[in-house]
């Protein structure tokens, strides 16, 4: 239980280092009042904005007031709409994971058994043009692969709403921008960790005891594959989000990658923050659900927690042989 | 079980397997490397040693029949296996032979085995049999024990006897081994070899067994095929091969093994070939007996956790002055945290380390200590820039330590890689175009250009071929003889220490086994463990000091 | 023509892969979005962002104004499309007492929104001191527009006058223009907080909120009981937000969208080639220009400004970048100003040897003058700021252009501040709503130290407030006119203009010259 008490230590501390972060460097780029505001606006309306949202006080008075409110899971107010930034932020979530998942889902599903094939014809031209393929998709930025679409299928073929949700025909583009970006990475990413299971002994070892290809395949290469591919599903789930604030505003998807982008412009603080403490935690969870997946699929990670667990002073060495 | 059809004690007229016209090339780039005409012919139950040096075509020959090279081979030649004719050149021809007429082990057992899968499951993809069977068959004598084990927590021998297992759980008529006990330790790699005699008698099973050291060859075949260059130089009975070899390369593998019988004898030079080369005069030596001492030095490693572990328990090893000390032990023994200790890369939390009486504070280094005691590591790959020049690297320490004019420096490296025996047209060369035996010379002449009073070699030739090792080995002996450098000299395999050291220690889980003159220890071991590790040592026939009998079909 | 066909056909394979391959990823779908489709007359207009509340006293943006013109009404009701005449709203008539006083007679059995029937007791609500700004705790954007009402009293439940603290040039048009939309009394009572009201819709005009939220979409629907004519054109209306320009010219194109706003120059020909689609808009009664900060910055010197507003060549700037489509107006006034328009003032003069001269005069040794900018704030912002800085090169001026993020960056006090962007609104059909309030006393500015006024322009700007002699004040306003160009405390570039895209194949739009945008049958209609 050691590491799981070291390691929310080390979440709580890398979430606080982010927030500080965000807060000051919002603070220092541009005052809220004069965001949600005009320029021309009456002083003392800009007074009582600043007046009601205690933006009067020196900045560091203020992030130590608005850490306070967070130990007591207050995620303070949003200036904007005057609701509470917690609030404000979960209505959005729903709209971006309603994108995220399946584009998540969808660069798997084409990514994975693309790395595979690509694999298995290693050096051939099969395998020379997925790579293209692949070099493309994580080439080509997910915002003007966007636009191409919109010019395409909406404008040019007129099949497809460019904006918004209007029936489930508009989830097409948004994660088809998406997932290319991903398909590729899971394809590059899928084909080198097979290429280097498959140049293991064990798998020379199992082709010489006379197992079928497919046998090795799935027994051996498969799983051993796993191992890292979990690790990089757990990683750009992550940066989902910020794939997706590009692609929600490109599409109109009132997400919450359109909230970051609208709250960061108008400062809107107590927001911003809770996206990123959203995000970030749902990284972390991520990170945290990938290290107990490993102990699941790798047994030489489980004895080593195993070990520590029970007396850290006979620790066998991770890799195996002292 | 296949011994069913065959009485045994009868030798069937027969071969299990043929080679005939075996022919590889590869076309791979730049690189093409070739095997030509290879021919043999292996009875059942025969086991057939094939030896060479590294690119030699032994490991190539070994998949060319199992078809496990890569599809850009291409394979010429035909094979005969139990009297069925098969074309070489189709690997899919040769699929349907593997796991059930012949099965192949292979050099690393560690990955031999899947990370991800217990013992159990390697060996129910194999057979519906109870596995416990096989692993008793491959000389582990508690299976279930092992069963529900994963690599990671067995020893490099257990995990050999598990891919043995593997193998044998198909029940093959031919076992080829890949330098199956190449990566053990000695006494382990008896243990296997043993086993592998007794299972070839049991089941009457042939092996194929590869390997670069002749000692085993002797120990465990009938018959012995040497390669060289991609094709036999030589072939036949062992005995008749390895006492009375007729091929020059043959004469000259054997002489190049360092035994005891040769001991201190160079084992490649020409006699008087040294006088051409001129040495840096040799440093003066004064002062008292003793040169390096470790005094009851005890090492700790700390875990991430903060706990500790002892890896060198309180030992004191003394090295006299123009002595090669052999520093004995298997893996994990200490041995070369010991000597780290010399140059401060292991700090000890207690006890000294004395250099001519001085005590060794790594703390407050000094500039003269990492001058007076070089260290050698065992790949000189490693320890080399990739991108410089050989003879800018062996003249570096004389350009950081700013010793001498820009051409005195350049004079005396090119003198010391001389007298390391590169020749001159290599000195402008970069580490990758370099053999590992040119490599390991040209550290060693960078250790020398400081005309060290202390050198280091840990496992300095392990990595190398038997006559590259036996170059490496004749310039330290010339180093002590023309120096007057001593030497500490860290190996695990006791016959190049026998044939070295002017002394040894035996380290044993950080402990100091036994100590002594080489000879009387290798001739009267006192402790146990000594005695265990010397019996274990393969031995050559002729050369051997006290002729140990071949290993029986039994154990 | 195979070679087109074939591509084609290559497209559609592609794009019917896509949709396969996407088409497992039906969730759970929000088929509430389908809902404002389905029959009858309704409007989707597509807009770069819709407002965060309904309230007018709370957020003063074109945002918000386009979608207040149809949920509220005005005691005075601007005629628009008619000279910007003032003519009955909830006001049946009117009584200027005398400069400081009006009267009202209001308009019976009007009906508001939530249900609420409009009366005296409205018009205090709408001009209570919480949304004149008097409430220190409630920021909201009134005080430049209505800090001059000095309080409101109630002749009957039909009647009310209102008393100003000064005498008031335009005090009928105070009550036309924003922010005077009447809000009823009871959603004010009843909401919890000043918060709460900003959601709520307490309007009685054409339209009625079905629902907000808040940066995806704000729905209307036709108010069957309005008072007045015209009446609501759509059945529904949907604002939805589109931040990206691309995606809204993309759905107008693809017929996702009836309208769609702020769009570029640069856009309107690709609108135009398509047979179903068209442009319409126009000025919206602001002007582009420029502040120069006047005290203590290297053109404190009048000479200085001025010789900056005599090397902008207007009509290249026009033509550069906007093909035309944008005005110059006749100096700081626009034609709206009817009484007060100046039609004889000569044109913003464009003369680079004047400016020259006026540099060597002030002894201009090539400072470096800072000119802050943002990149997308006003269309083509920072082209134009990058044609200016050359024009002001060419004449000898040393420029250095500042791209910030935001207006505090922008405006922030340094001693480098110089010039910076803006834009003039008239929200008046006068000077006071325009000229006299970004350069008078009540400006921002003018309280954030970029100037003083001087004793003369000020006696001539009360004058100006307060008179009502309509030929004084045309004297009045040439004067300070006079004065201005003499010592400029900003530059004057060019009309601004709001062009939108239409399905003509479905509507005709008839836009306001205004930043509100009309949805009855005046301004719609569909086909």
């Amino acid at each position: 239980m050691n590491w799981l008490l070291l390691r929310s230590g080390r979440a709580i501390l890398t979430l606080l280092l982010l927030l500080t972060f965000t807060f000051f460097t919002l603070a220092a780029s541009g005052d809220p009042a004069l965001q949600k505001f005009s320029p021309d606006v009456d002083l003392a309306t800009i007074a009582a904005f600043r007046e009601k949202w205690g933006l009067n006080e020196p900045i560091w008075k203020q992030f130590l007031i608005y850490l306070e409110r967070l130990a007591h899971f207050d995620f303070g107010m949003s200036y904007r709409t005057g609701r509470p930034a917690l609030e404000v932020v979960l209505d959005r979530v729903p709209v971006t994971l309603s994108l995220a998942i399946p584009s998540i889902v969808l660069s798997i599903v084409i990514g994975i058994p693309l790395g595979f094939y690509a694999a298995m014809n290693k050096g051939r031209l099969a395998d020379r043009i997925t790579i293209l393929v692949a070099v493309m998709g994580l080439a080509i930025p997910p915002f003007l692969l966007g636009i191409f679409l919109m010019y395409v299928f909406s404008i040019w073929l007129g099949w497809l709403p460019p904006s918004g949700y209007v029936n489930w025909t508009s989830y097409i583009m948004p994660v088809a921008s998406i997932s290319a970006v991903y398909a590729a990475i899971f394809a590059r990413f899928t084909r080198s960790a097979m290429v280097e299971v498959m140049s293991h002994p064990m798998i020379e070892t199992a082709k010489a005891s006379g197992l079928a290809t497919g046998l090795v395949q799935r027994v051996h290469v498969l799983p051993n594959v796993l191992l890292p591919l979990v690790t990089i599903t757990a990683l750009e789930f992550g940066n989902v989000v910020t794939f997706a604030a590009v692609i929600e505003n490109l599409f109109s998807w009132p997400g919450a990658g359109t909230l970051l982008i609208e709250a960061v412009a108008g400062r809107d603080y107590a927001v911003v923050e809770a996206v990123l403490l959203l995000t970030g935690s749902t990284m972390i969870l991520a990170n945290f659900l990938t290290d107990l997946s490993y102990g699941l699929i790798d047994p030489r990670i489980r004895d080593y927690r195993r070990a520590y667990r029970r007396s850290p002073d006979q620790l066998p060495s991770p890799e195996g042989a002292a | 079980m296949i011994e069913a059809n065959q009485s045994s004690g009868v030798v069937p007229l027969q071969p299990l397997l043929s080679i005939k016209g075996l022919g590889v090339g590869f076309s791979t780039g730049t690189a093409t490397s070739t095997l030509s005409s290879i021919s043999f012919d292996l009875m059942p139950g025969e086991i057939l040693g094939i030896v060479g040096e590294s690119g030699s075509g032994k490991s190539v020959t070994c998949r060319a029949i199992t078809g496990l090279l890569p599809n850009f081979a291409r394979v010429r030649g035909e094979m005969i296996f139990d009297g069925q004719s098969r074309s070489l050149s189709s690997p899919r021809m040769l699929a349907p032979l593997r796991g059930a007429d012949m099965a192949m082990i292979f050099q690393d057992p560690m990955s031999a085995l899947d990370p991800l899968m217990t013992v159990r499951r390697h060996l129910r993809l194999r057979t519906k049999e109870d596995p416990a069977i096989y692993l008793r068959q491959a000389g582990i004598d508690e299976p279930n024990t092992l069963l529900d084990t994963y690599a990671h927590q067995l020893s490099g021998g257990q995990c050999q006897r598990v891919a043995i297992a593997c193998a044998l759980s198909r029940n093959p008529r031919l076992l080829i081994a890949d330098e199956p006990t190449t990566a053990l330790d000695v006494t382990v790699q008896a243990g296997i070899l043993r086993r592998l005699k007794a299972l070839s008698a049991e089941r009457n099973m042939a092996i194929i067994f590869v390997t670069h050291d002749l000692a085993v060859v002797y120990q465990l075949c009938d018959r012995v095929l040497v390669m060289h260059q991609g094709q036999v130089v030589e072939s036949g009975d062992v005995k008749t091969v390895l006492t009375a070899p007729k091929a020059p390369y043959t004469q000259d593998l054997i002489r190049a093994i360092p035994r005891p019988a040769v001991r201190g004898e160079r084992l490649v030079t020409v006699p008087g070939e040294l006088g051409q080369y001129s040495f840096p005069a040799p440093p003066a030596i004064a002062g008292g007996h003793q040169l390096l001492e470790f005094q009851a030095v005890k090492v700790q490693y700390k875990r991430p956790d903060g706990s500790n572990v002892d890896a060198v328990k309180d030992v004191s090893l003394t090295l006299k002055r123009g002595e090669i000390l052999g520093l004995v032990g298997e893996s994990g023994s200490g041995k070369s945290t010991l000597a780290k200790t010399a140059v401060g890369l292991a700090r000890p939390i207690s006890g000294n380390v004395m250099l001519d009486g001085e005590r060794l504070d790594w703390n407050a280094p000094r500039m003269q200590w990492r001058r007076d005691i070089q260290y050698i590591f065992q790949d000189p790959r490693g320890a080399l820039d990739p991108s410089a020049r050989i003879l800018s690297q062996v003249r570096m320490p004389l350009d950081v330590h700013r010793l001498g004019e820009a051409s005195e420096r350049d004079a005396r490296a090119r003198a010391l890689m001389r007298a390391t025996r590169l020749e001159d047209a290599l000195f402008s060369r970069k580490p990758a175009s370099l053999s590992g035996g040119q490599r390991q010379r040209a550290t060693i002449a960078r250790a020398l250009t400081l005309q060290p009073k202390v050198l280091i070699c840990d496992e300095s030739v392990s990595a190398l071929d038997v006559s590259i090792q036996a170059r490496v080995l004749d310039l330290l002996m010339d180093l002590r003889e023309k120096l007057g450098i001593a030497i500490l000299f860290i190996s695990h395999d006791l016959s190049v220490i026998d044939h070295l050291c002017d002394r040894v220690a035996v380290m044993r889980q950080g402990e100091l086994v036994e100590e002594g003159e080489t000879e009387a220890l290798f001739r009267q071991p006192v402790a146990d463990y000594t005695q265990d590790l010397i019996a274990a040592i393969p031995r050559l026939p002729s050369f051997a000091g006290v002729q140990i009998a071949r290993i029986e079909a039994m154990a | 023509m195979s070679k087109g066909v074939k591509r084609r056909t290559l497209l559609r394979a592609l794009a019917a892969s896509t949709m396969m391959a996407a088409s497992f990823s039906l969730g759970a779908l929000d088929a509430a979005a389908q809902s404002t489709t389905a029959g009858g007359r309704n409007l989707t207009i597509a807009v770069q962002q819709i407002p965060d509340n309904h309230d007018p006293v709370s957020e003063n943006t074109n945002v918000n104004l386009r979608v207040m013109y149809s949920l509220y009404d005005t005691l005075v009701k601007v005629d628009f499309r008619n000279g910007n005449k003032l003519v009955p709203g909830l006001a049946t008539e009117w009584k200027v007492i005398d400069a400081k006083t009006v009267e009202f007679k209001l308009r019976p059995n009007v009906v508001f929104h939530n249900g609420d029937t409009f009366d005296a007791k409205d018009v205090v609500a709408t001009f209570s001191p919480v949304r004149l700004g008097l409430d220190k705790t409630v920021p909201v954007e009134s005080r430049p527009f209505l800090s001059g009402i000095d309080r409101v009293e109630v002749v009957d439940n039909m009647t009310v006058r209102f008393q100003m603290k000064t005498g008031d040039a335009i005090i009928l048009s105070r009550f036309a223009y924003y922010p005077s939309q009447i809000i009823s009394a009871t959603a004010l009572k009843e909401a919890k907080s000043y918060q709460d009201f900003t959601a709520m819709d307490a309007g009685t005009g054409p339209y009625s909120l079905v629902s907000h939220e808040v940066g995806k979409d704000v729905v209307l629907k036709k108010f069957d009981k309005y008072w007045g004519n015209p009446k609501a054109a759509a059945d529904t209306v949907t604002f939805t937000a589109v931040p990206e320009l691309a995606t809204r010219v993309a759905g107008l194109l693809s017929g996702q969208f009836d309208i769609i706003t702020e769009i570029g120059t640069d856009e309107v020909a690709q609108i135009e080639a398509n047979s179903a689609t068209g442009v319409a808009g126009g000025p919206v009664a602001n002007i582009r220009g420029l502040f120069y900060d006047c005290i203590s910055s290297p053109i404190s010197d009048p000479r200085i400004r001025r010789a900056l507003n005599f090397s902008i060549d207007r009509e290249t700037l026009v033509l550069t970048l906007y093909n035309g489509r944008v005005g110059i107006p006749h100096d700081w006034q626009m034609a709206s100003f009817g009484d007060l328009y100046l039609a004889d003032r000569p044109a913003a003069e464009y003369n680079p040897e004047k400016a020259r001269a006026l540099l060597k005069e002030a002894g201009y040794n090539g400072e470096e003058i800072v000119y802050r900018t943002l990149p997308t704030y006003y269309a083509k912002q920072l082209e134009t700021a990058q044609i200016l800085q050359s024009m002001w090169k060419a004449v000898g001026f040393n420029i250095k252009l500042e791209v910030k993020e935001n207006w505090d960056q922008a405006t922030k006090d340094t001693p480098d501040r110089a010039i910076i962007d803006s834009s003039f609104t008239g929200y008046y059909s006068d000077p006071l709503g325009q000229f006299w309030r970004r350069f008078g006393p009540e400006s921002s500015y003018t309280k954030q130290g970029w100037w003083t006024i001087s004793p003369e322009m000020q006696k001539l700007g009360d004058e100006l407030t307060t008179s009502t002699d309509i030929k004084r004040r045309r004297e009045v306003f040439g004067k300070m006119l006079d004065e201005f160009e003499q010592d400029p405390h900003g530059g004057m570039l060019h009309d601004l203009a709001q062009f939108m895209g239409v399905r003509k194949d479905r509507i005709e739009l008839k836009p306001l010259p205004s930043e509100y945008l009309d949805l009855t049958t005046e301004g719609v209609s569909f086909k």
